[in-house]
């Protein structure tokens, strides 16, 4: 402790000793640090051949407006009152591609995630640019 | 109240605030990883990495901060400074890019939108520069 005189000698100290719960925390909480491979490209979703579940993260209101065909509506607030509906199309066979407003919103990252937890369903991606690219593509 | 009393509650109340962030992000560190890669600055590994160690350093600065311990108070004063400035940073960039996110601030707890946590930063910011320099003049 003695070395730990300066501020930035202290800083340094207590950066370094944060550093051994967060690297504990990582083997504790087993994340996914490959996470990223789960967002696709509309073009890649296209390409694939095998059957594919829709998701729509976002409100009720933004849903009711205008999903994409077939989608099922899901999302973090409503989770209870939705799951029913996902479980009736869903199937171990299926790759499920969730969407919400945009690139910049977080609402498919966590019902992918959550997918994937309360399901163990590993076939769960997010789609990139999530209903802007879907409006698009419907131009 | 005396000015030394003042300096010290504000010193122990910006501390455990820090304290609270820490420990509200550990509550679902994936959701928070999640909060940090829709600032879209990181690749996800790097959001992940940031999402483990960030709020444990927010809870050993804010508590070491909170606390008063003289052998490392400074250390944590410049800590939480530099903190305070990473998220000016993040939050600035968000609000420019338009991006419509969670904070993730203190974890799931708040649901603040980036405008809101950019003006928070911003006093947490304020009051840590007039400790630092009630510090450097005591």
């Amino acid at each position: 402790m003695r070395g730990c005189s300066s501020a930035f000698r202290q800083a340094l100290c207590l950066w370094g000793a944060a550093l051994i719960p967060a690297v504990l925390s990582a083997f504790f909480f087993q994340v996914e640090w490959k996470r990223d491979a789960s967002r696709v490209s509309l073009t890649e979703v296209e390409s694939w051949k095998t059957p594919i579940l829709w998701i729509d993260a976002r409100s009720r209101e933004k849903y009711d407006a205008g999903h994409w065909p077939g989608a099922i509506h899901l999302n973090a607030d409503e989770w209870d009152a939705l799951v029913g509906d996902f479980l009736a199309a869903w199937s171990p066979s299926v790759n499920v591609v969730v969407y919400c407003d945009s690139r910049a919103c977080g609402a498919s990252e966590e019902v992918a995630a959550r997918i994937r937890k309360d399901f163990g369903h590993e076939a769960v991606f997010v789609l990139e640019g999530g209903w802007e690219s879907l409006k698009e593509e419907r131009k | 109240m005396k000015r030394p009393r003042i300096y010290a509650i504000l010193r122990g109340t910006v501390g455990l605030v820090f304290v609270s962030a820490g420990v509200l992000k550990l509550l679902d560190i994936q959701q928070f990883a999640i909060d940090v890669h829709n600032f879209r600055l990181t690749p996800w590994s790097v959001s992940l990495a940031v999402a483990l160690y960030l709020p444990w350093l927010e809870i050993l600065a804010g508590g070491v901060f909170a606390s008063g311990w003289s052998r490392f108070r400074d250390g944590a004063h410049w800590t939480l400074l530099v903190l305070v400035a990473g998220f000016l940073v993040a939050l600035g960039s968000a609000w420019t890019r338009n991006l419509d996110i969670e904070c993730g601030c203190f974890g799931e707890a708040a649901g603040t939108t980036v405008p809101w946590a950019f003006m928070r930063a911003m006093v947490l910011g304020g009051i840590l520069g007039v400790l630092r320099m009630q510090r450097c003049k005591g």
